[in-house]
């Protein structure tokens, strides 16, 4: 049979292309990153975090004048701080916004310790991501749950949803902490000569 | 015959690869070529389904239509019927379009082999081992076509059901812009399980990108293996930044001389790229105490080395901007 091996060829060939699935958007052969994640790792960006980060540090020590501020607060301020600079277009930036506005308004109505709120937060964090650990769901579906708890307004969605926010979140928690780091690099290191300087404030 | 069959055209072309008018061509090449050679009635609706699916199994091939002359015209209806429904299957392997009683051992344990995979599609109960046999084949969603010219071939009885896919098919031809899936080999091809598909596919690809940002994560398969890292990931990022925080919080007292210094090398690179500061909550603003802001100004003016006054008029209300929004969250 002479024919049989141009076939057999032929079988090859068509097996591996009608392998491949493809879609109506092109594939991308590198595996290229999406925008917003590139957005977190420009220079301009972190510049802007840190300059939002140290007029609100500022403003909180001026608020709290007495204690110096809790790491907690000062936690707190740069969660905020993170969540203005990611304007607002994702689930969890808007939600550490809305956990603050919220904070504000039950202060205004009871007048009582709403930063108890924040503390009882995390302490529930943890123990409910310990909690959902133990628990006999299939393991993929409970570790989503789990990731959905630790980032923050992603508790009732869908994986997909959970995913793309865990995305931007862990980059954009890759600039703050290279922008604290800098921060306090630069507060520490010029600390010594800064301090024979002008000492306005005292 | 047999070779006049299976033609060098079913050779260089392969099915997948032709586009639509050229498969109508060819089948109608076809259909004419068999419709002349062959004798009986059953066996060239076989014969073009045969050809029709470009066959790229050559071996069953030759054993199929060893059978199918051997078999004859014994069938009749049953025979189409079942070949009404194998058109969907759009794929070369013919022997599993075949499949039913005539076969011998072997090539049954072939096709069986080959059509290990569920199709969603429900059939009557004699037509089982077609169904499986069928399954086992390439699929696409480019069904329209080969229906038309299948229709023309096969009993219009037989058709029912495939004309319910057909139409599925269509609509789904209809919509080419919206989603494109090729349904990989031996795959379900009903709508469901494509779309099924389709969602897991970006799931994937979204997991795909965290493996990529997350460092350590290529070493792990499978998903909870990297949803564990992930999570780890994400606790570890966070305590980071509560310890941050605690060691800000500790040199907060100094943080206003040291934070000059870099704020102004970035209030400088930031002002070129935002020429205008917008004032645009003054109800906010109002809260906003603007004495201590004075004083700050003052600051910035004593303690930085740079010269300031043309920046320091849009810096503060720049600074009031972004204060105020910590501001009135904060009181």
């Amino acid at each position: 049979m002479d024919s049989i091996s141009p076939l057999s060829n032929q079988t090859t060939t068509t097996s591996s292309s009608s392998d491949l699935s493809r879609r109506k958007c092109k594939k991308k052969s590198p595996p290229s990153r999406p925008p917003s994640l590139e957005k977190w790792r420009s220079e301009k960006q972190q510049q802007i975090y840190s300059t939002k980060l140290g007029h609100a540090l500022r403003e909180l020590r001026i608020s709290q004048p007495s204690p110096n501020p809790n790491g907690r607060a000062v936690r707190e301020v740069a969660d905020r701080a993170l969540a203005v600079a990611a304007r607002g277009k994702t689930l969890w930036s808007r939600a550490i916004l809305s956990k603050a506005v919220k904070l504000k308004f039950r202060k205004h109505k009871r007048q009582s310790p709403a930063l108890t709120q924040p503390v009882i937060a995390t302490g529930s964090l943890r123990s409910t991501v310990m909690r959902i650990k133990a628990k006999g769901l299939p393991a993929v579906q409970r570790k989503v749950k789990v990731l959905s708890r630790l980032v923050p307004g992603c508790r009732k969605q869908t994986l997909p949803v959970v995913l793309e926010e865990t995305t931007d979140y862990i980059a954009a928690m890759e600039m703050q902490i290279r922008a604290m780091t800098a921060l306090l690099s630069a507060v520490s290191s010029p600390a010594e000569h800064e301090e024979g300087q002008t000492h306005v404030l005292g | 015959m047999l070779e006049g069959l299976v033609s060098p055209e079913s050779l260089s072309l392969s099915y997948a690869d032709m586009s639509v008018p050229e498969r109508l061509k060819w089948l109608q090449q076809h259909q004419q070529q068999e419709v002349l050679s062959l004798s009986s009635n059953d066996s060239p609706d076989l014969l073009q389904i045969l050809q029709f699916h470009g066959s790229n199994n050559d071996e069953l091939l030759q054993s199929t239509f060893s059978h199918f002359q051997m078999v004859g015209s014994g069938f009749g209806t049953n025979y189409n019927m079942g070949f009404g429904h194998s058109h969907e299957a759009m794929d070369g392997c013919i022997s599993r379009t075949s499949s039913c009683q005539i076969h011998s051992p072997d090539t049954m344990g072939v096709m069986l082999k080959n059509s290990e995979e569920n199709r969603g599609i429900s059939l009557k109960n004699k037509r089982k081992s077609e169904v499986k046999t069928r399954e086992g084949e390439k699929t696409e969603k480019k069904i329209k076509v080969e229906a038309e010219t299948e229709s023309n071939i096969s009993n219009k009885e037989a058709s029912s059901d495939t004309l319910k896919e057909t139409s599925k098919g269509a609509s789904q031809i209809q919509k080419l812009d919206y989603i494109h899936v090729r349904a990989r080999r031996g795959e379900a091809t009903d709508r469901h399980s494509l779309a099924e598909r389709a969602r897991r596919e970006k799931i994937s690809k979204k997991m795909k990108y965290l493996q990529d940002l997350v460092p350590g994560c290529n070493t792990v398969t499978g998903k909870a293996g990297v949803l564990d890292e992930i999570i780890n990931y994400v606790q570890s990022l966070q305590r980071q930044v509560e310890f941050l925080s605690m060691k800000l919080a500790v040199i907060n007292p100094e943080l206003e001389l040291g934070v000059e210094d870099l704020s102004v090398k970035q209030f400088q690179a930031y002002f070129t790229n935002f020429p205008v500061v917008i004032a645009s909550k003054p109800s906010v603003m109002v809260d906003v105490p603007l004495f201590p802001l004075d004083q700050q100004g003052s600051l910035n003016l004593s303690v930085s080395n740079t010269n300031q006054t043309s920046i320091d008029a849009p810096s503060e209300s720049w600074e009031t901007q972004s204060q105020s929004l910590f501001a009135s969250v904060l009181r």
